[in-house]
């Protein structure tokens, strides 16, 4: 039992370091957010709380800088993305993972490769692409996203639908039910973490692109917050308490969502013991 | 137990071939042919693909336009007599422009016409020196601007841009590309390195039921939430060398000299480049491989109790075989993203010190959107390539090739 | 089952209502005007440009504009055009562009050559600031003319340094040694922590200070030399090479330092709120002449609405433009003869000031090169290197040389 208990301690006090290591640039950012321009630098830079604490840089973002416009831009192709790559990416991971064909190697080598090249390259083709469709600026953007995302995503869900056992297929076969019956009924809850996993990197994954969206989605209206959050400066100056203020703006509802997304996951693992 | 593939199943796979294939391949292999051509848009000799000689009737318009238009001023400056040649000069060059009133871009050409065209520009150049030269005294208002127009003329008839391989050889003499390479290598290695043991650790702890890992698991995917363009811009601030809190911090602790000395060497620089790096993806290497380790069943751990192994033997002997092919997968993507990092660098650094932190992606990006050679950017993201192709095959070939679907 | 089903659902329907969101460009505005739409990042100056829209609007009934405003990242504004440029977009009609730009847009043949246009509306290349107008010039044709250029100034705390030397400063008639050594003489008097700073960080700011420094890359060896003495000397911060206009301009705001080279806009930092106030500053011209930087005005040779483009660039940078814009924002006229007018003398208390002035009668070009971005691509990392310690002057500058001639013209 002592073991166990030492194990528990060295346990608690590396989460607790890095808890704080991983929360602690983010505290620093909350903290600056709520200082005045004149406080960000020179002697008020290192207080924790401001001498005369603001909420301007949080009015300016979010009513002058419509960075809640972007907020909910982002949700959309994110979400969106997530949407179409989990479904893309399991009916293929189902059949990578479950069928025998020919140049199933060659096949993953293929998404492989194409993971393996910067994004840059893809943006001109892309864009002219957009450009005589008549669809820059609009949210059909994040069709392209999944460049960065449907790679890794179909690599991980294959990782995970092998380890789904066989039998269980066996018995709903015998039960009359279709290939896309059989995916969606039962592998898919089966390997929920999994599948949540991918979800969220996805979503991460998207919600992070900058690039594309950049070039793409240069109207106001339909940019996503990391290219909104890169015009909080000027020419020569960067507004640090606003950029700060911006990113607990953004942070938020990401939190909220993970939080909500949470249930899900253990959900998911507790559906998974069950039926195996 | 593993069945045959059938047309129906088939179609389960095709929205992946069609998104991959448009939105992947098509551009990759647009990209590959640029790598055959001196293709840089900011020259209008340069800045499309062309295998044979063509002519720019565009551009041949408009400096003959210029070439009247310049004219016009300065025949106000000369006697009436040499008035009437620039007119006489003024109208030939209106007649033989006139064909191309209406030109876009480049055209074919026959080599006659391009005699005949070359003829006619050196007659032009001859006979408009000649008439600047009659008069030493006088200042004109364009004797500099034509002879400009004059070799901008020059340019109107493109040579073939085709270059084949060439461009593939420069590469391997470029001195730059092997010192970015050496320090995306540095800084892929150090901090997929870190990410994966701190990952794991992360990984194994959350795995255990314990009280309030929900908590851990929401907090830990803060840093990833932020945007990595604002992140590194939010680390560069931690990082002042003046004001930063993380460099006041590592000064006070002693790990640095002086708190200016985070971003001015090309170490320091280096190092703080993989902090911000392992501060971001730890999670993400967390999550993927807690993913797997769920999937173990928890009865293995059982009987391995009840053997007498400690935690360090069940690690090794249960744990690590079969989160394998997790494993795989995230430090196979992993190093991927790792070795295409841009903007964590880019803003951070610049790829300074002395270009001491430059990264592949960085250099290709400058080449590409900073001096508008596409051509040789696109070499240097296919020497990338073939670096990271071989960094992959390595991975499956070490830790299995399992997870490639061969049962 | 039913949650995850229900929450599907409710992403679709968000996803199908955010599709149809219609962001198209208008061609055309409610009262049936011309749109024109102006691409432009956001100064600070965002409402006096509105103004200039507005004058514009009023001026005439056949075109609108619409700012789409840029990045104020200048990368990411470069790739931003390129990619649009190389596609060959009409989105944009009127584009603004870095200085440094001008000659690798113009020779891509993005940008539509502006002298017919200047003659038919009587402009002539004289009535616009001479270095600006330069930059935007591209083999003998103009392409892009002045909206607001920008020269590099010297700031000091007039409340530290003596009136002697103050008066040489402002003259112009002194030499970078011995502004180090000013600088190491006032260091630390009225809470100073350093004597002079500068940007040398590794990006195109230190080609600008280099192009101070080594007067126009006519003194090389000299010039960098002297820029090592200074970065070496205690006068400047260690952490010098990491400067950028961001770190100049918040030394001089919160008093840090008594010497500062930056652009104009740092004046306008300075308020009653900051540590030092605009009454502590004084303004002096640098010693071998002010780098000149700024934006420019150019027309999208893909534009359909090309007359309209002509009608609105030339309302920007001729007269009456200028007088609003330079008057609301505080910057230098880029048309000459609106420097005199009372409004703009009235909105830009600088323009009095016998330093700025002095300052702003000697500027200096960037060197000149087919392709600018690469050959200032290659100076920043040879000069970054000498002035960081990794290599020896006489090596930087023989590859200094070399790039100017092989890459310069």
């Amino acid at each position: 039992m002592k073991k166990v208990s030492t194990f528990k301690v060295v346990s608690w006090i590396f989460i607790i370091a890095f808890l704080l290591i991983s929360v602690f640039p983010f505290f620093w950012i909350l903290v600056t957010s709520f200082k005045p321009e004149t406080e960000i630098f020179g002697d008020g830079a290192y207080r924790i709380i401001a001498q005369h604490p603001t909420l301007d840089a949080f009015k300016t973002v979010i009513f002058e800088k419509n960075i809640l416009r972007a907020v909910w831009n982002s949700f959309v192709m994110s979400g969106f993305t997530t949407l179409y790559v989990i479904v893309v990416a399991s009916m293929s991971a189902y059949i990578i993972s479950r069928f025998k064909f020919k140049g199933k190697n060659l096949l993953m080598a293929l998404i492989l490769t194409v993971a393996m090249f910067p994004q840059m390259i893809i943006i001109g083709p892309v864009f002219n692409m957009y450009y005589s469709l008549g669809k820059l600026n609009s949210y059909w953007v994040c069709l392209a996203y999944s460049s960065i995302t449907l790679p890794s995503a179909v690599w991980i869900m294959v990782a995970h639908f092998k380890q789904v056992p066989l039998a269980l297929e066996e018995a709903a076969k015998i039960d009359g039910c279709s290939t896309w019956g059989t995916l969606w009924r039962i592998i898919f809850p089966i390997a929920a973490p999994g599948v949540f996993t991918t979800a969220i990197m996805t979503f991460i994954s998207a919600w992070n692109e900058y690039l594309l969206s950049c070039t793409m989605n240069s109207n106001e209206s339909i940019q996503t917050v990391p290219v909104r959050i890169g015009y909080l400066r000027g020419q020569y100056t960067i507004y640090w308490n606003q950029i700060a203020a911006a990113a607990v703006v953004v942070v938020i509802p990401t939190l909220v969502m993970v939080l909500l997304f949470q249930k899900q996951i253990v959900a998911g693992i507790a559906n998974g013991a069950v039926k195996e | 137990m593993v069945k045959k593939m059938t047309f129906k199943q088939f179609l389960f796979i095709l929205p992946l071939l069609i998104f991959i294939g448009v939105f992947s391949i098509y551009p990759i292999v647009t990209s590959f042919m640029y790598t055959f051509f001196d293709y840089r848009i900011n020259d209008q000799t340069a800045n499309s693909f062309y295998l044979s000689e063509r002519f720019n009737g565009e551009l041949f318009y408009e400096d003959c336009d210029y070439i009247n238009y310049f004219l016009d001023d300065d025949k106000t400056l000369i006697s009436e007599e040499d008035q009437k040649a620039v007119e006489e000069i003024q109208a030939t060059v209106s007649s033989v422009m006139s064909e191309y009133e209406n030109a876009k871009g480049t055209e074919k050409i026959s080599s006659d016409k391009k005699d005949e065209l070359v003829a006619f520009k050196e007659k032009l150049r001859t006979d408009i020196t000649a008439l600047y030269d009659k008069y030493p005294d006088v200042e004109f208002y364009n004797k500099d601007k034509i002879p400009e127009i004059l070799d901008e003329m020059d340019t109107c008839i493109v040579k073939s841009n085709f270059i084949g391989l060439k461009a593939y050889g420069n590469l391997i003499k470029d001195t730059r590309f092997w010192k970015a390479l050496g320090h995306t290598l540095i800084f892929t290695v150090i901090s997929v390195g870190i990410e994966l043991v701190l990952g794991m650790l992360l990984a194994l702890i959350m795995n255990k039921a314990m009280k309030g890992i929900g908590l851990v698991r929401t907090v830990a995917l803060i840093p990833w939430a932020i945007p990595t363009a604002v992140s590194a811009m939010i680390w560069s601030y931690l990082y002042d060398g003046s004001y930063g809190i993380v460099s006041f911090l590592f000064n006070k602790l002693g790990i640095i000299n002086s708190q200016s000395a985070m971003l001015l060497t090309s170490h320091g620089a280096m190092s703080a480049a993989i902090i911000a790096d392992v501060w971001k993806t730890t999670p993400y290497m967390a999550l993927l491989l807690l993913a797997g380790l769920q999937v173990i069943d928890r009865g293995l751990y059982e009987s391995s109790a009840i053997d007498g192994a400690g935690p360090v033997v069940t690690f090794f002997k249960i744990t690590l075989p079969l989160v394998k092919p997790s494993l795989l997968v995230a430090l196979l993507f992993r190093t991927l993203d790792a070795f295409r990092v841009y903007d964590l660098i880019a803003i951070l650094t610049g790829g300074g010190p002395g270009n001491g932190t430059e990264s592949l992606s960085i250099y290709a990006y400058k080449l590409m959107f900073d001096q508008s050679n596409y051509g040789y950017s696109s070499v240097v993201v296919m020497g990338m390539f073939v670096v990271v192709a071989i960094i992959a095959f390595l991975y499956v070939k070490v830790l299995g090739a399992d997870v490639m679907g061969n049962d | 089952m039913k949650g995850k089903k229900v929450l599907a659902l409710v992403m679709c329907a968000v996803m199908a209502a955010g599709m149809t969101v219609p962001v198209m460009a208008e061609e055309k505005d409610d009262s049936g005007r011309e749109v024109i739409n102006f691409f432009r990042a956001d100064d600070g100056h965002m409402d006096v440009m509105q103004d200039v829209i507005d004058a514009f609007e009023a001026s005439q009934d056949k075109y609108a504009v619409n700012i789409v405003v840029a990045p104020n990242d200048s990368n990411q504004e470069k790739s931003q055009l390129t990619t649009s440029f190389s596609a060959g977009s009409s989105e944009y009609d009127v584009v603004s562009i870095d200085t440094a730009w001008a000659g690798d847009l113009a020779g891509a043949g993005y940008l539509e050559a502006l002298d017919g246009y200047m003659k038919e509306s009587g402009r002539k290349a004289s009535e616009y600031n001479k270095g600006s107008l330069d930059s935007g010039t591209y083999r003998a044709k103009t392409y892009a003319l002045p909206i607001n250029p920008d020269y590099g100034v010297l700031f000091f705390r007039k409340d530290i340094v003596s009136q002697e030397d103050a008066d040489k400063l402002v003259s112009g008639d002194y030499t970078y040694d011995d502004l180090i050594t000013m600088a190491e003489n006032y260091k630390g008097q009225e809470g100073t922590k350093t004597g002079l700073v500068f940007q040398a960080n590794q990006y195109e700011g230190l080609v600008c200070n280099a192009n101070e420094w080594t007067n126009n890359f006519n003194d090389v060896k000299g010039g960098l030399e002297l820029m090592k003495k200074a970065v070496d000397s205690d006068a400047t911060p260690e952490d010098i090479l990491v400067y950028q206009e961001d770190q100049t301009a918040n030394s001089m705001v919160n008093g840090d330092c008594v010497f500062a080279r930056n652009w104009p806009y740092a004046w306008a930092l300075l308020t009653d709120e900051t540590a030092v106030h605009q009454d502590q500053i004084d303004i002096a011209p640098l010693p071998n002449g002010s780098c000149i930087g700024g934006w420019l005005a150019a027309i999208n040779t893909n534009s359909e609405h090309k007359d309209g483009a002509w009608a609105f660039l030339d309302f920007l940078t001729s007269m009456d433009g200028q007088v609003i814009y330079a008057a609301g924002s505080g910057s230098a006229p880029g048309w000459t003869a609106a420097a005199d007018d009372e409004k703009v003398k009235e909105g830009n208390k600088l323009l009095e000031n016998p330093g700025f002035i002095a300052a702003l009668n000697n500027t200096i070009a960037r060197p000149s090169s087919d392709n600018y971005q690469e050959l200032s691509d290659n100076l920043q990392i040879t000069m970054h290197k000498y002035l960081s310690g990794e290599a020896e002057l006489d090596d930087t500058v023989n590859q200094i040389e070399t790039l100017l001639d092989t890459e310069g013209k």
